[in-house]
């Protein structure tokens, strides 16, 4: 595979688009992307805004660039599309910080317990989830039933600040 | 994010790989929590 050169980047953007045209794909990038990617996508967005318009195109291949828990979604959301995530190896931290064998052992010390999650989880950890979404969605309350406790996935640091300390109850929202 | 190039694009698009499919069963119960938080917000 040749190197990727400033000179060969408008070449490439071109055969990218035919080929999307050729094989009835959108292409989708999040918005940490770099330039050259966004300039060939059809949509931009961050990860809810993408998923939406995974769920709502009407192409018969998704194209996404951005993370393997995005292009999950998209599966989740459109399973009669064919979903391509360029690198499988795109990962996220965050979505890697809790599993669903650490969600169904902590559901399973909290029975009863609503979950809400960022949306940077992974399909099986959605599986196992009340609410998912991004921050500025907030989980529902109702002032007619009692409180219960929320799970929501930590972030890698106060994963690690825990991890000295005596375990205790995923309680409060974290990024 | 930077792990995405226009190559390797240009290669998923021309092959049609690589995939991410999630299994139905799973897909159908991962599905919910999205909807639910859709429609809220």
């Amino acid at each position: 595979m040749p190197a990727l050169t400033l000179e060969n980047i408008p070449a490439l953007k071109r055969e990218v688009r035919s080929l999307a045209e050729e094989r009835d794909a959108v292409i989708l990038a999040h918005n940490y992307q770099v330039p050259e990617i966004q300039q060939v996508a059809d949509f931009v967005g961050d990860s809810l805004g993408l998923s939406r318009q995974a769920a709502a195109t009407d192409s018969s291949v998704i194209a996404f660039c951005g993370v393997h828990f995005m292009a999950e979604t998209a599966s989740i959301l459109s399973p009669d599309k064919l979903v391509l995530l360029p690198d499988l190896e795109a990962g996220c931290s965050l979505a890697d910080s809790i599993s669903a064998d650490q969600l169904r052992d902590w559901k399973a010390r909290h029975p009863g317990a609503v979950v809400v999650m960022y949306v940077n989880t992974t399909a099986e950890v959605k599986a196992e989830t009340d609410y998912s979404g991004s921050p500025p969605s907030p989980a529902p309350t109702s002032s007619s039933s009692p409180p219960r406790p929320a799970c929501c996935t930590r972030s890698s640091r106060r994963t690690r600040a825990r991890a000295s300390s005596p375990p205790t109850a995923p309680r409060s929202a974290a990024t | 994010m930077k792990m995405i190039t226009l190559p390797k694009l240009r290669d998923a698009l021309n092959d049609l790989e690589p995939r991410v499919q999630v299994d139905p069963g799973l897909a159908e119960r991962a599905r919910l929590p999205i909807d639910r938080m859709v429609a809220i917000g």
